[in-house]
């Protein structure tokens, strides 16, 4: 079912009005003809919805404001004499005509009206129930993060090694220590470390190209599940982000690579990213794997952290 | 034009001879860089010709997703279909990074089995293998479970492409009344099945959780009325006649009850149905309009749709304790709400610059991100798997079903043959 504002009661409203008020009319002259006119065309161009969303005094008090808008005796220059006892220039002649109408059908719209002026209240008070409760979010993480940072000035002043706040993938500790332990293939190493320079001088897109130009000439090279994991940590700060890139690059480290020793950091990513793309149970699985089979690693900790604030 | 007399026909599983309600599948935008599977026809091992080409449907469902680009047949240097016959080089060469290829073969009681294995050609080696065996009735049903088992290994993501899709589609009579059809189709809109067929408006039709039941408006009485309606059996029954409105039918997570919009106390609210006792009970009581319930997957509330702050937004109604809360702030205008299987993302119809899009509330960050870029887009519902979003949308004087992906970024449309397709709603996984 579409969902409709009421425009039929609004119209009906202002039928209704306008007929009090022609019955007023019967005895007035030309003039007050005119004036009365000009009343109808600035109600037509009034927007449908204005009358539900701008009075906030019911009935009478429209009527009054919509007379008194478009016929103001103190600006209006003076025309004749029997112009200024038109009872439908003097606002509190229409008034009795609306206010006193206690007629069923008077009560109806009358009770439709306050329910409309309730129901638009209402909405404006959720409104700012949810800008307040946001606020306050805000303020909490405002105050958060300038903890954060008078934290970091404090460590500064006495320089002791805090932990990054985010895992460094691949350091380049674990990327020789493979590449010592085996003959060394000169060729797929320089390649490596042609990449890996592309990351350090933070070209990322040159350094996704360059490993995944590695991956393709040596897809079973020693260093390619360090390239992997290398794409998904790159594909996740390229503009425009690649996560579902990033994640077949995890996922292919971790299912290729069971035991390499990014794995820890590789399920933790895994979690990150699945976090990015709304997976929230794929998420919550990988981080929990982190903790439960790596619960020394690391990454284990920043897993912990991870659901903490999110789940 | 002779219609039929009666102006109801209650057509149970007869297969829709006209093609009229039958859908096809224009891709309007993929991913940028799609992954190219060659997907190689399976060998049929049993007598005769094969009953359906299978690889067909599992690459045109791979395809569909956006995120598989798909290797032309005519490319292929040959058509192995064991992973021992595979030479990777020859994959390679036609730059497919994965090749799928797979046998048919008779089962006992016409049933047939597919075996089917994934391979990596530049690291040559088997991915995933699997098997899946049904009725020979039911093998495009089968290609499709093949589908979402390559989709999840190579995505990581479940597949929703053996589900399947109810919808109304409209045949307009200019010289009478127009022609409604409940239909029936596979989630890649083959054999369209008729439900039923009325000369009244038929509307908001819904699954039950386990997918064998429907639920659904029809005015066949001149008046609306819920019905359910048995997928296996055929069984049909009425829920309600209230006068007003009978409207918005949708199963609870459980399957035991469902909430309603009647308007039989006066405006419009949503009230529970136990499917039992037709016991009903009134969940909202206000002079506003409450209507277009949906459950959140937990069971423990729901989302509607209500006036009551002056403008329609979307509120949430909390089972145990009654209590009513507004979800969405954003825009005039968002209705019409329906819930992923993960209980965050909320497909709904959202008003910006006074186009109605389609747009994705987040429960959690609560930020909304509108995904089309149409007008009068309306009825949104969501694939189980939670990565596609299908709704009606309007071409020319015909409405047809759009879809697009919940993070905005591949879209394609399923118009009708003819005639218009409305309020689509997309199965649970069925079991």
């Amino acid at each position: 079912m579409r969902f409709l504002t009421k425009p039929t009661l609004v119209v009906g409203f202002f039928s209704y009005c306008w007929g009090v008020a022609a019955t007023a009319q019967d005895y007035i002259d030309v003039e007050a003809e005119r004036a009365a006119q000009r009343r109808a065309d600035a109600v037509q161009s009034m927007p449908v919805e204005s009358p539900a969303s701008s009075d906030s005094l019911g009935e009478t008090a429209s009527t009054d404001r919509t007379a008194g808008a478009v016929v103001q005796p103190g600006i209006r220059p003076y025309t004749g004499a029997t112009t200024l006892a038109v009872p439908v220039d003097d606002p509190t002649a229409v008034k009795p005509s609306m206010g006193d109408d206690n007629s069923l059908g008077g009560l109806v719209i009358r009770i439709q009206r306050l329910q409309e002026e309730i129901m638009r209240l209402n909405g404006r008070v959720e409104e700012q129930a949810d800008q307040i409760r946001k606020l306050q979010e805000q303020g909490l993480e405002r105050y958060i993060d300038i903890d954060r940072r008078l934290a970091q000035l404090d460590a500064i002043a006495s320089p002791e090694s805090s932990e990054d706040a985010d895992p460094e993938p691949v350091d380049e500790t674990s990327v020789t220590s493979t590449a010592s332990s085996a003959a060394p293939e000169i060729g797929e190493k320089a390649a490596y470390q042609n990449a890996y320079e592309l990351v350090k001088s933070r070209s990322f897109d040159q350094a996704v190209m360059a490993f995944n130009e590695f991956l393709s000439t040596y897809p079973l090279g020693r260093y390619a599940p360090n390239a992997h994991y290398w794409l998904g940590e790159l594909y996740l700060v390229v503009t425009p982000a690649e996560p579902e890139l990033a994640r077949q690059n995890f996922k292919l480290l971790l299912d290729q690579y069971p035991e390499h020793n990014k794995v820890p950091d590789t399920l933790y990513k895994l979690g990150r990213v699945h976090f990015l793309k709304g997976n929230r149970e794929q998420s919550r699985d990988y981080l929990n794997r982190v903790i439960a089979e790596h619960p020394s690693h690391p990454a284990a900790q920043y897993a912990q952290d991870f659901i903490d604030q999110n789940f | 034009m002779r219609f039929f007399n009666t102006t109801l026909l209650a057509l149970w599983l007869v297969a829709c001879g006209s093609a009229q309600a039958q859908l096809q599948i224009e891709i309007t935008q993929g991913i940028d860089n799609p992954t190219p599977i060659a997907v190689v026809p399976f060998a049929w091992t049993g007598t005769g010709a094969a009953p359906e080409d299978v690889a067909r449907i599992v690459d045109a469902d791979l395809v569909r997703s956006g995120q598989f680009a798909p290797v032309e047949r005519r490319d292929m240097l040959s058509f192995p279909s064991r992973g021992s016959d595979i030479y990777f080089r020859d994959w390679r060469a036609i730059n497919s990074d994965y090749v799928l290829v797979g046998r048919v073969e008779p089962a006992p009681s016409s049933r047939v089995r597919i075996n089917w294995q994934l391979f990596d050609s530049s690291r040559e080696q088997e991915i995933e293998a699997g098997t899946v065996e049904g009725s020979v009735l039911e093998i495009r049903m089968l290609a499709h479970r093949v589908a979402d088992a390559v989709y999840e290994t190579l995505t990581g993501i479940p597949g929703a492409f053996a589900t399947r899709l109810l919808y109304v589609s409209v045949t307009r009579n200019p010289t009478g009344k127009d022609f409604y059809r409940l239909t029936l189709a596979d989630a890649d809109g083959a054999r369209p099945i008729v439900l039923l067929e009325s000369r009244e408006p038929i509307m908001a039709p819904s699954w039950s959780p386990a997918g064998d039941e429907v639920a659904y408006v029809s005015f066949e009485t001149s008046r609306p009325a819920i019905y359910r309606q048995n997928l296996r059996t055929g069984a049909r029954e009425q829920l309600t006649n209230f006068t007003g409105l009978n409207n918005s039918p949708v199963w609870s997570p459980d399957g035991k009850q469902m909430a309603m919009v009647l308007s039989k106390d006066g405006s419009p609210d949503i009230y529970l149905m136990d499917l039992s006792t037709k016991r009903l009970r009134r969940l909202t009581r206000h002079y506003a309009i409450d209507t277009e319930p949906t459950w959140m997957p937990d069971g423990k509330s729901l989302l509607f749709t209500s006036d009551r702050g002056g403008r329609p937004q979307i509120y949430r109604y909390d089972l145990a304790s009654g209590a009513i809360s507004r979800v969405t702030f954003e825009g005039p205008f968002n209705a019409r709400a329906r819930v992923a299987q993960d209980g965050r993302n909320v497909a709904l119809v959202h008003q910006r610059d006074g186009r109605f899009h389609i747009a994705v509330f987040d429960l959690v960050t609560e930020r909304l991100t509108v995904l089309t870029s149409t007008d009068l887009d309306e009825s949104p519902t969501i694939a189980p798997n939670g990565s596609i979003v299908l709704y009606a949308t309007k071409r020319g004087d015909d409405s047809i079903l759009g879809a697009v992906s919940v993070d905005g970024g591949i879209s394609f449309s399923l118009p009708a043959r003819s005639g218009s397709v409305q309020e689509p709603a997309w199965s649970p996984y069925i079991q």
